[in-house]
């Protein structure tokens, strides 16, 4: 017994000291390069000629936020498009960090067509994913986004949102004189109205599955909040109150929506439940609360107050109705939206008279300006909570800009016609 | 007693260094072999009496110093080469990260790193990963792509004791 302890005592002594004796080197920081990667044009093995090319489309993707620089086919040694015919010594010679190959099939499926296809990491020479994807011949464009977005995923860690839509509202212009509530993919491709009205339309707000919009129209002369399913146009008022109706929130689970109503006077944040079609009163102040918006757990809303005297963003818890302030600098705060993580909030911050939007920490209150262009306004964030869309001027223009969370990548969306405002980022989609 | 003289330190305390071995020899009769014993016999001449708790005090000192100051020479000169080599190893793998930019939180990658004296990277295992895998993957990526390290000529000593092998720490939160 004692041999063994003693034994065992000295094994644990040599462990202890071979570990406490290794040197450790600390890794602080990478390189600031983007990842390069090449996205081979994809072997297209149907009788009929590719209207656009993925490779392509999965290029303007990947490159939209800075994080990745791929390399143009005509700088590739070869074309691989399976497996066996990559050599990844060619590739490393024009330093590319990974890449992407595939060919295209005709599908079982009539009008389907299949594509496989698989991403390598060049350094330690391994696929790191390889997958089918199969669609609608018509759809090229989603079958990219949908590749985009698991390169994007299996890189990067989190989900990519290269399949993801924006709602906003198009005022009238010369070429339309109504109001539009017009959804489109993320790039601006795809846009439609879902809906259009002479009166104005605003607040657009997804459901969590995406498939129906919350938004506020003035079509009855009143502000009133609708529902409409998006696959079917159909539309829903609901209980219509005295005063104010606005600023349509979704619950993470669906069933309720957070909004404003001015039925007791002064603008206060309610629950409807889409049930019960009943309303509960969550704030009760004598200042203006507005435009809420739920946490993802669900257990509490942001909202903006003046009961401060300026405005400021709030939190109240959904059960208890405790209020807690949140921004305490500057005198002009408002427009929270929590980030998926619930640990950072975006919104509308003025410093030195100018609009812009900012990041707070919520537990340690640290604000950080984001964009450093002026009147920027309703802030939405991503649903991997990388980017936020924004709508601000340029020329007396309203359009919709866009900065990733980290400051480092700026880009407007300028395939979106008209004067748009209040972007609206739908969740991750199906 | 040789040791002492390699300091150039007078011979004082030997006195007390051999108080007790003569003592054990009387008692245990060994003779001294005739090869040392006229060596023995010179230097027993050198001793001179003293206090004995002065030269006591004297001889710690004197056995404490010799030792500290050598051993803190070995330790001086490896670890400015130890941190030279370091910085070196450093900069080669920060130049290969490309860590994803969308991570956030506090995500810690420990990875050992086993090398040949070419600076050949000829094994890497995690042994304590983030949770994230992209982030494991963004690190052995990196390590992947240095390859082998350039500018490691080092000491065959210094590289046994250290670089064989050691860990990396990817810490971007520092």
């Amino acid at each position: 017994m004692n041999v063994l302890k003693s034994i065992f005592l000295i094994l644990l002594f040599i462990s202890s000291q071979s570990t406490l004796s290794q040197l450790r080197i600390e890794i602080t920081g990478g390189a600031k390069d983007p990842i390069n990667i090449a996205v081979v044009p994809i072997d297209w093995r149907l009788e009929f000629p590719q209207e656009e090319y993925l490779h392509e489309i999965i290029k303007d993707d990947l490159e939209s936020f800075g994080e990745f620089k791929v390399l143009p086919p005509k700088g590739m040694l070869s074309f691989p498009s399976t497996e066996e015919q990559v050599f990844y010594r060619d590739w490393r010679l024009l330093n590319v960090d990974y890449l992407v190959i595939g060919h295209a099939n005709k599908s079982e499926i009539e009008g389907e067509l299949k594509i496989s296809y698989f991403i390598f990491d060049i350094a330690r020479e391994r696929v790191i994913h390889k997958a089918i994807m199969s669609g609608s011949i018509k759809s090229i464009r989603r079958i990219a986004h949908n590749m985009s977005d698991k390169i994007y995923q299996k890189i990067q860690g989190i989900p990519g949102i290269f399949s993801t839509r924006l709602a906003y509202i198009d005022k009238p212009s010369a070429d339309d004189k109504n109001y539009n509530l017009r959804i489109s993919d993320i790039d601006g491709f795809n846009g439609i109205s879902l809906f259009s009205s002479p009166q104005p339309i605003m607040s657009p707000n997804w459901s969590p599955l995406g498939d129906r919009m919350a938004y506020v129209s003035f079509e009855e002369g009143t502000s009133r909040i609708f529902i409409q399913t998006i696959a079917t146009g159909t539309r829903l008022g609901i209980k219509l109150e005295k005063g104010i109706n606005s600023s349509p929130n979704w619950s993470p689970k669906g069933n309720k929506l957070a909004a404003v109503l001015s039925k007791e006077g002064n603008p206060d944040i309610f629950l409807y439940d889409l049930k019960r079609e009943s309303w509960t009163q969550i704030t009760e102040h004598f200042g203006i609360d507005t435009e809420p918006d739920w946490s993802p757990d669900g257990k509490s809303l942001l909202f903006t107050s003046n009961r401060s005297g300026s405005p400021q963003i709030y939190q109240v818890n959904v059960r208890s109705k405790r209020v807690k302030r949140l921004t305490f600098e500057g005198t002009y705060n408002a427009r929270a939206r929590y980030s998926p993580d619930g640990r950072t909030i975006v919104f509308v911050h003025r410093r030195d008279g100018v609009f812009h939007i900012a990041t707070q920490r919520i537990r340690s209150g640290k604000v950080r300006i984001l964009t450093d262009t002026s009147l920027d306004e309703s802030p939405t964030i991503s649903p991997n909570g990388n980017v936020v869309i924004y709508a601000t001027k340029r020329k007396d223009e309203d359009i919709l800009a866009g900065i990733t969370i980290d400051g480092k990548t700026k880009f407007i969306l300028p395939s979106l016609r008209g004067e748009a405002r209040e972007p609206a980022w739908s969740p991750i989609l199906d | 007693m040789e040791s002492l003289s390699l300091y150039e330190i007078d011979p004082i305390p030997a006195y007390i260094i051999y108080e007790q071995p003569k003592k054990q020899i009387k008692n245990k009769k060994i003779t001294i072999p005739e090869e040392i014993k006229p060596d023995f016999q010179e230097q027993q001449k050198k001793i001179v009496i003293s206090e004995p708790s002065i030269a006591l005090e004297e001889i710690t000192n004197i056995s404490r110093i010799p030792e500290k100051n050598f051993n803190r020479d070995v330790v001086n000169f490896s670890q400015s080469e130890i941190s030279k080599y370091s910085s070196i190893i450093k900069q080669q793998v920060m130049s290969q990260w490309k860590k994803p930019s969308t991570i956030t939180g506090d995500l810690i990658t420990e990875i050992r790193i086993t090398l040949v004296p070419t600076g050949e990277i000829i094994n890497t295992k995690i042994i304590k990963g983030s949770g994230i895998k992209s982030f494991d993957d963004s690190a052995l990526t990196a390590i992947a792509r240095v390859g082998s390290f350039d500018n490691l000529q080092m000491p065959s000593n210094l590289f046994e004791k250290h670089f064989r092998q050691f860990i990396l720490v990817f810490n971007p939160n520092k």
